[in-house]
């Protein structure tokens, strides 16, 4: 007892846990292996296309400091919690993940089988284990009538081959805190060389380093395609007895334009308590459509200022070059249509003809001018319903409205028109009670299932507060640094009452209705550059919500006897 | 015995045993001390206290108040007895016991007085812990979950208070008694590691009769009629008449007990 007084004793024990909280701070402050794992450091060189997440729980951290996650708890405040604990009890946060294509190559019967492969960098080993258990089914039911598990070492590493019935069904390998799963063995071997250093990894690709150095944002989502390997692929393609399709594939890769593609990029990162994605393409030698499609000039988004200010979600873009792009997209299919000696899209054009009494290359697309846009006007949940309208600008707007009275009358549908603050509004009936409310305001044609859409945009045609005045869409479009081929805007009214739909169908239950915020608006746009597109977007969380619902929805319990979760 | 040797012998006992009670009081919140522990060590401890909200937060300070009454009514009891082993065995031990008897007081005094200091002293640590770790965890999930504030599981935080102040009453009188046992032991054994020992049987005793009674009282029906996620409050710690006044008498005659042994000690 006196021992315990002692100055000593007390020192001792001070310096104790002085150490204790020092070695706890080194551990805190140490990243795991899952923060930073580069995951392009265990992919083959020429892998044609991966996607990685990094570190799924500090994803999920970053969903839960979220503008749009604290205001969705505020109304759902014991399932968001519940949801979020529910996920990290699954056992996948714990990780990096990345699923890729390493390549294709011939089965034993000679069919291209595409070489698909999952990686996952754990925390640590029990993580590992957890996700093993949870993920793989043929592991939990190893006992099962038919399932066999064959291992053989490779290199430091377990290989495990598993079958159904004498056939094989997938692959995977596990050393420390890596598991890697594959439809095929060679592809987990093909990652197991790399791990150990015999063969090249992706981080040693030109065109993966410049995509990668091009990405403004890793931490989130990262993904990656190479077009050159793509191509490869796609030209080296053979299947036994199906020569022809494989031919009018590869016409229809090239003649699109696709082999043009160097390389396709995607991140998804937290900005700002949002979601930022950004997709970039870079293909400086365009050719096919992808070539008529790039050159099309950008939107002035004209058809905006149409739109009513409190529209919940628009989307404009531009579209000068669509006959072009028809044109093309025609020949095309007749070219593949006339040397697999099938029906040809000129049929298909006769037939639209025949049944609408409407030429659709001279009458629609042909009077079709530079812009479309497309809005939602009231929400699902509001007083009204959901009501959206289309504005497409036309160039002949004669044609355009011969087309349309044509339908008409070669479908015997009633045409009747009313005049609203001096312009002339038709309506052609439909079937049930529908029809097609539509209207020439400046050139332009507005329809919409509901009168009451066409009248807003004509009111705001006549001075009424237009979309594209409002602050809203302005300081969302402050972002826009040149020109855009397209752009989405969403004032995210709903968005609360969606996020609660995608998330439902698991334990917890969310409110679906009746739920608003004030979120800042979701914008998207898209532009051409010299080397090729880029397309950015800031919503409030972008598709983590899908993956994390993927997450608990299938690992959120182990099977029990008698199938239950 | 005048006012002035009542305050210098409050005095001496405070001065003996403030830095003890201090490492005791820290002790009875070693589950608060695991649990920070864990949140230090483990990602997704300290995810799943992230991920917290308001009504979520009840769930945990009622779980925090049946681990803390249920580590309070089990090890809990094990450090009481050793906190109050020293009171009179050590004293006796390294003689200092011998220093007060030169004063103008009488034995039964020197024992009452170190019983009733030694009384308070344990029943506050045991009664107050409770309530300190309510307050800490709530503390610490405002401070951490994005989704609790102090003012939305304020309700929260008062409805488990208010029903965790009925398991204070039941370990405090459960600790009284066993304090009262082991100052007994203490009075009886100079050597204060054989009072220890009989402490430590006599509690392991008392857990093979009436363990399953102690932790029925306090804890089993709120969690046995529970609807699965949560705990029952209404049931936790229900204040019973008899079980409650029997351990308050055995408490009391445990003292009368150690008067007794004491009167009759021959010391030297």
């Amino acid at each position: 007892m006196e021992r315990l007084k002692s100055k000593s004793f007390i020192l001792f024990a001070a310096a104790v846990l002085v150490l204790a909280g020092v070695a706890a701070a080194v551990e805190l402050a140490r990243p795991t292996k899952a923060e930073n794992p580069r995951l392009e450091r265990l992919l083959p060189a020429d892998t044609v296309g991966f996607v990685e997440v990094t570190d799924l729980r500090a994803q999920a951290l970053k969903i839960i400091e979220s503008e749009a996650w604290r205001e969705f708890s505020k109304e759902n405040s014991a399932a968001s919690s519940l949801f979020m604990i529910g996920a990290n009890h699954a056992g996948a946060l714990d990780a990096s993940y990345a699923v890729a294509l390493l390549g294709v190559a011939p089965t034993e019967d000679g069919k291209p089988e595409p070489q698909f492969v999952i990686v996952g960098q754990f925390n640590d080993w029990e993580a590992r284990r957890t996700f093993e258990r949870r993920v793989l089914p043929f592991m939990r039911d190893e006992q099962r009538k038919g399932v066999q598990t064959e291992t053989e070492d490779y290199g430091k590493a377990k290989l495990n081959l598993v079958t159904k019935q004498g056939k094989h069904v997938l692959a995977y390998a596990y050393a420390s805190e890596l598991l890697v799963v594959s439809n095929t063995a060679d592809a987990v071997k093909r990652v197991l060389d790399v791990r150990a250093g015999t063969q090249p990894s992706l981080e040693t690709n030109e065109t993966f380093k410049r995509a990668r150095a091009a990405a403004p944002g890793v931490d989130g989502m990262f993904g990656f395609l190479d077009g050159a390997a793509l191509t490869r692929i796609v030209d080296g393609a053979q299947v036994a007895g199906a020569d022809e399709k494989v031919a009018a594939f590869r016409q229809l890769f090239h003649g699109l334009g696709a082999a043009s593609v160097q390389s396709a990029s995607f991140t998804s990162t937290f900005e700002d308590g949002r979601v930022v994605e950004r997709f970039g393409v870079v293909a400086p030698r365009r050719e096919g459509v992808l070539a008529t499609v790039a050159s099309n000039p950008p939107t002035e988004g004209k058809l905006l200022a149409l739109v009513p200010e409190t529209a919940v979600q628009a989307f404009d873009a531009s579209v000068a070059n669509a006959p072009q792009t028809f044109d093309q997209m025609f020949a095309l299919a007749s070219q593949l249509s006339n040397q697999s000696g099938k029906k040809g899209p000129e049929a298909g054009l006769a037939e639209f003809t025949e049944k609408t009494g409407v030429d659709l290359r001279a009458e629609i697309v042909g009077a079709v001018g530079t812009e479309v846009c497309a809005a939602q006007l009231t929400a699902g949940g509001s007083e009204e319903g959901a009501s959206g309208v289309i504005i497409v600008n036309l160039k002949d707007e004669a044609a355009f409205a011969g087309a349309l009275a044509k339908f008409a009358e070669k479908n015997q549908r009633e045409t009747t028109e009313r005049e609203y603050k001096g312009v002339k509004v038709r309506r052609i009936s439909g079937l049930q009670g529908r029809g097609l409310e539509y209207a020439f305001v400046n050139g332009n044609f507005v329809g919409s299932g509901k009168p009451e859409a066409v009248q807003s945009v004509i009111d705001t045609a006549q001075g009424g507060r237009s979309l594209k005045d409002s602050a809203a869409y302005q300081s969302a479009a402050g972002q826009l640094q040149a020109p855009a081929q397209f752009v989405y805007f969403n004032t995210n009214a709903d968005y609360l009452n969606r996020l609660g739909r995608t998330l439902s169908g698991g334990e917890q239950t969310f409110k679906t209705e009746g739920q608003s915020a004030s979120l800042r608006p979701s914008f998207a746009f898209g532009v051409t550059r010299e080397d090729g597109f880029y397309v950015e977007s800031r919503t409030p969380l972008g598709t983590f919500p899908r993956l994390l619902t993927a997450v608990t929805s299938k690992l959120g319990g182990e099977k029990r006897e008698g199938g239950a979760e | 015995m005048t006012k002035s040797i009542m305050k210098a012998m409050l005095w001496k006992e405070w001065r003996e045993t403030r830095w003890k009670w201090l490492a005791f009081a820290c002790a009875f919140h070693i589950p608060l001390c695991i649990a920070g522990l864990m949140f230090a060590l483990r990602e997704s401890a300290r995810f799943d206290l992230y991920a917290l909200s308001d009504p979520v937060a009840a769930q945990a300070l009622e779980f925090a108040l049946v681990f803390q009454s249920g580590f309070l009514i089990t090890a809990g009891l094990f450090l009481l007895a050793f906190f109050a082993v020293g009171s009179i065995g050590a004293e006796l031990d390294n003689r200092s016991m011998f220093f007060l008897f030169e004063r103008p007081v009488r034995r039964w005094q020197v024992l009452l007085f170190k019983y009733v200091v030694g009384a308070v002293q344990t029943t506050t640590c045991v009664g107050l812990s409770l309530l300190t770790t309510l307050a800490v965890v709530w503390l610490v999930m405002a401070a951490a979950a994005t989704n609790v504030t102090l003012a939305g599981s304020w309700d929260s935080f008062a409805l488990v208070v208010a029903n965790g102040l009925r398991g204070s009453v039941w370990t405090t009188v459960i600790a009284l008694m066993v304090y009262s046992a082991t100052f007994l032991f203490s009075v009886w054994f100079e050597k204060w590691w054989i009072a220890v020992i009989a402490g430590a049987v006599s509690l392991v005793l008392m857990f093979y009769f009436f363990g399953s009674n102690l932790i029925d009282w306090v804890i089993s029906r709120a969690t046995r009629h529970s609807d699965g996620d949560s705990i029952n409050l209404e049931l936790y710690g229900r204040l019973e008449l008899l079980p409650i006044l029997a351990m308050l008498l055995i408490s009391a005659g445990l003292y009368l007990a150690s008067q007794h042994v004491f009167a009759r000690k021959e010391m030297r």
